[in-house]
């Protein structure tokens, strides 16, 4: 069976079995190329549900709007989305119990939209040809990703080549939701070392292309980058780590000058600090970013040097807490950053 | 109950589409759409918060009627009687004529059609106009002169594809954002920008050559870069002589200009004009960007023949990354103008004084006769008021207390009504001094058509019900034509008003509603069902047939510096609140990050 149709037998039996008090998903806007997200109450509408080649918002933002004790939710979750999720949790601001969802196993989405394909495994079958996923057009942040397989999520969906679909489950909930399906589990171990050997030389180059200057030379890259800044705030809008209600970087707060633009480099630098250890990289600051600044590009990199630091890996265990609210005086001194 | 409902930004020409997001028949936010071709999955601050005003305390939601300087509520039925009644009783003593109408550049393309053929149908006035006349009327006539259609050339995601880009009297990253992302993205693949502006802005950090000449030397300037282009013979003299006439007058204009003095005008030193004039002419492709910064002069029509006269020198024109290119500054006022909110022409451009136009426009209208004679501009309007000519004005979605220059002279004409009415979202300056305050629905409350500055023709959809007793201007202006007896205006949909628009606008003859179900809508012209929509004006010929040249002699502002009067003011706009801000005001994130300057 095709993973578009698991998806939706999935989401309408566990609103049919009232697991759920809706989906998140994403469905088809006015025509195929406008993907809009879509939340379901009602299990007629899961055939609307469909595998998109985009991912037009973070879902896992629109689960914490969402979601809650009284409004249980199931999201359809591209490993990124499950990582935000882990984290959105450490922050109190969903609580897993009350959330299921449905991985898609993601090789990468598509930096805009792409005409008629809806799927993307790393391989596929296409009048019996195999074609290969094509990374020209894959967004920046995929080509970084480590995490193609959503093991944090409850269940897990591989697109074969073949266009089938094999579903795991990864938790309890995850057998309850499968079980409500009458779906079996399909176990099947991949490698997905190439994968992540892969993404690793990515991150290499790419964080080695700024690592590699000057620190003048640099400090003037990431200016020169805040330069083209119209302060819309897409960055902190789309990103589903920031979730303050009341945010520093808002005029009232007097840190950044109002009236003032570009905004001075602060703006940037204290959403860094505020998440740049708690970044997933799904690159939805990016995708928001009316300037193309590169901005997955440096909350990842500065994420990972904090992992690498604090050995901690984002968006992966939600009783690891990120290192800002961790961190002793003692690790304080450990990147040579001591406040002494 | 949540859903994702795509309509088309309210605020800025670009035209960029964003989902509002309602709950439980609430509008609780916005999000960016990423398969719309201009916005593409991005938008500025307001876009963003497009959806902060529309359930704002102030907004209007029961008819009003003024009685000894206070209002009172009353009931539509009543509301509508009583303006059919007075505004009947007004032409049947004054004439048609003096009535007069303003529409709005935020109302759908359905609405704006309706108000125009109400004025010209019902009433029988082209006393009909709205603010593109106080931004870009320089433009459609300018580029009507030079190309036969007074429109953005190109297209907004064209600009990324060109090789140089002149921006002349645009703040584009503050005015039009999404568009200011192409001249970015151009740069990032390594086009020249060439920025003319008096101030430092932020696409001055861009910039390869910021020329800040004096307010008001724009032609002077163009002049100057021309006359340099032929001294070295940089011209494109197969585009002039294939594709253009008058040519000889612009070159005997020039003949006379020199370099040093237009340095003397204009406060940029030669070296930089000719700068500036070899790579605008040199690269293979050259795109003019401009906005108020040119249009809002008193030489406003000549800056943009200027313009067009350099795109044509140069041949800069009819292909991908180039064009002469207005940025349109509401969501519709290109649709305003396209729908003959104008006072000389009906919808499409045609004229008013063209018999063969009336004759059709009749027909389709079921009525007797048309006005023959080009009516008032907004301007022209209030200065009539005063002189006792106009007696009634009716205001759809627009400000002139705020928008309108000298406002002292707006309120005394106001004031001198013998009926106000205004129609409108909030509470508006304009709107406490009417006599009737109708409610009208915001752009999520109903469905209907925005036309970009690109010419893109967009369908905007119904996010929630009309709050309220507030109804949408079509229903409005329906209302009070069949009250008035009017034949014609039994319309129950915006769809069935387009249907109409259609049949009379050769240039959206072939777009249709089902058509508009994409999210890059069509752009005009588009003249058949099976036309695919036009992205590039001017292509193999110009929409005149030729591109006419106009030898345009530098002429000094109205009013200069003096020792009474030593300063040079300047408009500008602001990234976070727009025009009269009666919408932006309402919305906290955008007033409080520009809480000044109003």
């Amino acid at each position: 069976m095709k993973c578009a149709e698991v998806i939706q037998d999935i989401a309408a039996a566990i609103l049919r079995e009232k697991l759920v008090d809706g989906v998140l998903a994403f469905a088809q806007g006015v025509d195929m190329s406008d993907i809009v997200p879509i939340l379901i109450t009602d299990e007629q509408d899961a055939r609307k549900i469909l595998i998109a080649s985009y991912q037009p918002c973070s879902l896992a933002k629109l689960a914490s709007e969402y979601g809650g004790e009284s409004k249980k939710l199931a999201v359809i979750v591209r490993p990124c989305d499950a990582r935000a999720m882990v984290e959105l949790a450490k922050r109190k601001q969903l609580d897993l119990q009350n959330i299921y969802s449905i991985g898609i196993e993601c090789y990468g989405v598509a930096r805009e939209p792409q005409g008629e394909i809806y799927i993307f495994p790393e391989e596929m079958l296409v009048d019996g040809e195999v074609k290969h996923l094509n990374k020209e057009i894959l967004s920046p942040s995929c080509l970084r990703c480590e995490y193609p397989i959503p093991t944090m999520a409850d269940v897990s969906c591989r697109i074969e080549k073949d266009g089938n679909c094999l579903v795991a489950a990864n938790t309890e909930r995850g057998e309850s939701v499968l079980s409500a399906a009458k779906i079996t589990a399909q176990e099947k171990v991949k490698d997905i070392s190439p994968i992540k050997e892969r993404a690793l030389k990515r991150q290499e180059k790419e964080f080695g292309e700024i690592k590699g200057m000057e620190p003048r030379e640099r400090l003037n890259y990431w200016l020169r980058q805040f330069d083209k800044c119209i302060k819309c705030y897409g960055c902190r809008n789309s990103c589903p780590i920031c979730y303050c209600e009341d945010c520093y970087l808002e005029p009232e707060r007097l840190l950044v000058q109002k009236e003032e633009y570009p905004p001075e480099m602060l703006f940037h630098i204290t959403r860094l600090i505020h998440i740049g250890d708690s970044c997933v990289n799904c690159g939805q600051c990016e995708t928001a970013c009316p300037m193309n600044i590169p901005v997955s590009k440096l909350f990842h990199m500065m994420s990972k040097e904090l992992g690498v630091l604090f050995k901690y890996e984002a968006g992966l265990d939600v009783d690891s807490l990120p290192p800002m609210s961790t961190i002793t005086e003692e690790d304080l001194a450990k990147g040579g950053v001591g406040l002494g | 109950m949540v859903e994702f409902i795509p309509t088309i930004c309210p605020y800025c020409g670009a035209g960029c589409s964003l989902l509002l997001e309602v709950t439980d028949g609430v509008v609780v936010g916005t999000r960016p759409r990423l398969g719309h071709p201009i916005s593409q999955g991005k938008l500025c601050i307001k876009g963003w918060n497009a959806h902060e005003f529309i359930h704002h305390e102030d907004r209007l939601k029961k008819p009003m009627i003024k009685e000894n300087s206070s209002f009172k509520e009353v009931s539509w039925p009543e509301a509508i009687k009583f303006m059919a009644e007075r505004l009947g009783e007004i032409k049947n003593k004054n004439g048609p004529d003096s009535l007069a109408f303003l529409s709005s550049a935020k109302c759908t393309n359905e609405e704006n059609y309706l108000l125009q053929k109400f004025a010209r149908a019902v009433i029988g006035t082209n006393n009909v106009d709205h603010c593109a006349r106080l931004c870009h009327a320089s433009t459609v006539v300018g580029l009507a002169r030079a190309f036969g259609s007074g429109a953005m050339t190109n297209s907004i995601a064209d600009i990324a594809e060109t090789e140089c880009i002149f921006i002349i009297g645009s703040d584009t990253m503050s005015q039009h954002p999404l568009v200011a992302r192409m001249i970015i993205m151009a740069k990032e693949k390594g086009a020249k920008i060439i920025l003319a502006d008096p101030r430092t802005i932020q696409v001055s950090k861009f910039a390869d050559l910021h020329l800040r000449h004096k307010p008001g030397s724009d032609v002077a300037l163009i002049n100057g870069m021309m006359k340099y282009i032929l001294d070295k013979g940089m011209e494109d003299k197969d585009f002039i002589s294939k594709r253009t006439e008058d040519f000889d007058s612009l070159k005997e204009a020039l003949q006379d200009v020199s370099l040093r003095e237009v340095e003397k005008i204009t406060g940029v030193p030669v070296e930089e004009i000719e700068k500036a004039a070899a790579l605008y002419a040199k690269a293979k492709t050259s795109s003019i960007i401009y906005a108020m910064g040119i249009t809002q002069h008193t030489t406003g029509t000549d800056n943009v023949l200027s313009c067009a006269n350099l795109a044509m020198l140069t041949g800069n024109i009819g292909k991908p990354g180039t064009g002469v290119n207005p940025l349109r500054g509401q969501n519709n006022v290109q649709g305003a103008c396209d729908m003959g909110a104008l006072p000389n022409v009906f919808p499409g451009y045609q004229a008013v004084t063209d018999e063969g136009v009336r004759g059709k426009l009749v027909e389709v209208w079921g009525v007797a006769k048309l006005p023959p004679m080009p009516g008032l501009t907004v301007v022209e309007m209030l200065n009539s008021v005063l002189e006792g000519k106009i007696k009634a004005m009716y205001i759809m979605g627009e400000n002139p207390m705020i928008s309108d220059p000298d406002i002292s002279h707006v309120e005394e004409a106001l004031n001198s009504l013998d009926l106000l009415v205004v129609q409108d979202i909030f509470p508006t300056e304009t709107a406490r001094l009417a006599d009737v305050v109708l409610p009208a629905a915001s752009y999520a409350e109903k469905e209907g058509t925005y036309t970009g500055t690109d010419r893109r023709v967009q369908l905007s959809r119904k996010a929630i019900e009309p709050l309220g007793e507030s109804k949408p201007d079509w229903e409005i202006i329906c209302e009070l034509a069949r009250e008035m007896k009017a034949e014609d205006f039994s319309f129950t949909s915006p769809e069935e008003i387009f249907e109409e628009i259609r049949k009379v606008t050769p240039q959206y003859a072939g777009i249709n509603y089902s058509r508009l179900n994409q999210p890059a809508g069509l752009q005009w012209p588009c003249p058949e069902e099976s036309h695919q929509g036009t992205s590039i004006l001017h292509g193999k010929e110009f929409t005149r047939g030729k591109g006419k040249f106009h030898p345009i002699v530098y002429k000094e502002q109205a009013e200069t510096p003096d020792d009474e009067f030593p300063f040079i003011l300047t408009t500008g706009r602001v990234m976070s609140q727009f025009h009269t801000r009666s919408m932006t005001g309402r919305s906290p994130k955008l007033d409080t990050e520009f809480p000044e300057g109003f």
